[in-house]
């Protein structure tokens, strides 16, 4: 059972594709709970689960919201904004805990993406946004920060898969340069 | 689709592209071109809800859709750009 269920893990993470283009179908309340649940359960530096997330689904507001996010493309059904909330732990650059939290959100962007793509539906992580313009069109407070949105929706195809670096120039056994045959 | 309908797309697509022109100064320039693609794409979608495109305005479109729904994928993307550019100047000797 074990096995079965590490290699639906690995398929997962190796068929994920970065989706931009989606149909008008809307994903329902249910799936984008599970979906936040899924993000939720990340992994956190001492627990601190230092995030916030905000999930938009109203067509309206979507499409102010895809005018303010250049990264957004397609006319995405849904948008996830993942936020940091600074109340529960240190954004002052420099500090591990500031490294930390960044990496955990991350992780939960990671675990959204590959939730998503359980369900059918197609995702994209994106970085690009007008942070003010963003912070105004859903009311976040002082105390959380956006950091990240991942847009969804039902796919219209599945991407091709893009170019990878071979795992011999990023992986290493033991030390550095020492596994370049394999 | 209603005067109003491409009033209100004609506005969002002024909010794309003034947040854009910001992103072009703090975001990575390689974003740049996919932009202006975007921008393009973005201007067709409008044309192509009012009927304005025809068979070769709408090829055209399906590559360029390619390019903005599709992985970023550098190699070959300026000859890409070379033809597509090409391709539309091409199709303005209909037109003009």
């Amino acid at each position: 059972m074990k096995e079965v269920l590490t290699m639906d893990l690995i398929e997962a993470i190796s068929t994920r594709r970065s989706v931009r283009q989606w149909t008008p179908e809307p994903v329902s309340d249910d799936q984008l709970r599970e979906l936040v649940e899924a993000a939720a359960r990340a992994p956190s530096g001492g627990n601190t689960q230092p995030w916030a997330f905000v999930v938009i689904r109203d067509q309206a507001r979507l499409k102010r919201l895809r005018a303010a996010a250049p990264g957004v493309a397609g006319r995405a059904t849904a948008v996830v904004l993942i936020c940091l909330d600074k109340q529960r732990a240190d954004e002052k650059p420099g500090t591990a805990e500031y490294d930390m939290v960044h990496m955990t959100l991350g992780a939960a962007m990671q675990n959204l993406l590959l939730a998503a793509h359980g369900q059918g539906l197609g995702a994209c992580a994106i970085g690009s946004f007008h942070l003010a313009s963003l912070r105004s069109i859903v009311s976040l407070p002082p105390h959380l920060e956006l950091k990240l949105l991942v847009a969804l929706g039902h796919s219209v195809s599945q991407p091709k898969a893009p170019p990878l670096r071979p795992l011999s120039e990023v992986c290493y056994f033991e030390e550095v340069g020492s596994n370049r045959d394999h | 689709m209603t005067t109003e309908d491409l009033r209100e797309d004609l506005t969002l697509l002024v909010g794309f592209m003034l947040t854009s022109a910001h992103g072009l100064v703090t975001e990575p320039k390689s974003y740049g071109p996919a932009r202006l693609l975007d921008a393009g794409g973005r201007v067709l979608d409008i044309m192509d809800e009012q009927g304005m495109l025809d068979d070769s305005l709408k090829e055209i479109k399906a590559e360029i859709d390619r390019e903005r729904f599709g992985p970023m994928d550098d190699e070959g993307f300026v000859a890409r750009l070379d033809a597509l550019a090409l391709r539309w100047t091409e199709s303005l000797a209909s037109m003009f």
